[in-house]
């Protein structure tokens, strides 16, 4: 249904989103940070969502949370950018991703 | 992760809608008038009225809005283009402008008033274009919208040696009977 590029650096939670999303007929590429920081902008050009895994809350995903979002905003109408956090961070996390462009679930 | 997962799939299936609305539609912006004390009749009409007062332009996303920081003439330009579905030259952007009396009050109460006169000319309708673009930047930044202005605010060539522009965006009017006074623009 939707091509979604998942940058996820926790490779169990990347395989059980994985297959969630292929079971609801999502094109799915998963990568880790390292891999996605390669080659975002041809990322970024393919897909229709970016879900970029923010769980350990470090200043390194948030900046590659930044870097996804300003770069998803010079394409014409881009993706839209998805963080996932299994840990509860409060509201103040989610409005952070919401001021970078993206939405924050926990999940 | 049943539960956690039905939550991301919920937000995926959000965020593909808002992808599909924006890329149809464009991002939602409204204009409020202040009809200055007259009665407004519908508040969503899309004609304007002479002596009517142009109050700001917000784009709205997500429930939240976002004021353009646009001066009288870069709003005015931008309300003139978002009557139209199909680009403006500047020099149709002049005659427009210069022929709808409800700009020609609104510029003529702004003289009254001692402040700058919007002037429209095809010379200055290109800064204009350049200056609403920045504006829509500033608002984007604010609202998160990951959203490029040049997409919104067009300019296409024509076969002639001269530039056609549009606002490629859901517009919406708003006249708000407001207070009379000075125009706050």
């Amino acid at each position: 249904m939707a091509r979604i590029f998942l940058i996820d650096g926790d490779s169990v939670h990347a395989t059980d989103l994985t297959a969630v999303l292929q079971r609801h007929s999502h094109r799915v590429v998963a990568m880790s940070p390292e891999e996605a920081r390669h080659d975002l902008a041809t990322i970024l050009d393919e897909a229709e969502i970016v879900v970029v895994n923010v769980t350990t809350d470090s200043q390194r995903d948030w900046d590659l949370l930044r870097d996804v979002c300003h770069l998803a905003a010079m394409f014409n109408f881009g993706p839209q950018i998805l963080a996932v956090s299994r840990t509860y961070r409060g509201p103040t996390a989610r409005l952070r991703a919401e001021k970078l462009g993206g939405r924050l679930i926990y999940g | 992760m049943a539960d956690r997962s039905a939550l991301i799939l919920e937000e995926i299936d959000f965020l593909l809608a808002e992808r599909r609305e924006l890329a149809a539609q464009g991002p939602h912006f409204r204009i409020i008038h202040n009809t200055r004390g007259q009665w407004a009749g519908d508040p969503h009409r899309a004609g304007c009225l002479p002596g009517e007062d142009l109050l700001g332009i917000v784009l709205i996303y997500r429930g939240r809005e976002y004021q353009l920081p646009l001066s009288p003439a870069e709003a005015s330009l931008f309300d003139f283009l978002g009557r139209f579905r199909i680009g403006q030259t500047a020099s149709q952007i002049e005659r427009g402008i210069r022929g709808d009396a409800f700009y020609m009050a609104q510029y003529a109460r702004a003289w009254k008033s001692n402040r700058r006169t919007a002037e429209f000319h095809r010379t200055t309708i290109k800064a204009y274009v350049k200056r609403i673009r920045l504006a829509m930047a500033q608002a984007f930044a604010d609202a998160g919208l990951l959203l490029d202005p040049v997409r919104v605010m067009v300019s296409q060539p024509t076969v002639r040696n001269e530039k056609a522009y549009s606002v490629r965006a859901r517009i919406q009017w708003l006249h708000v009977p407001g207070f009379v006074g000075p125009s706050r623009m």
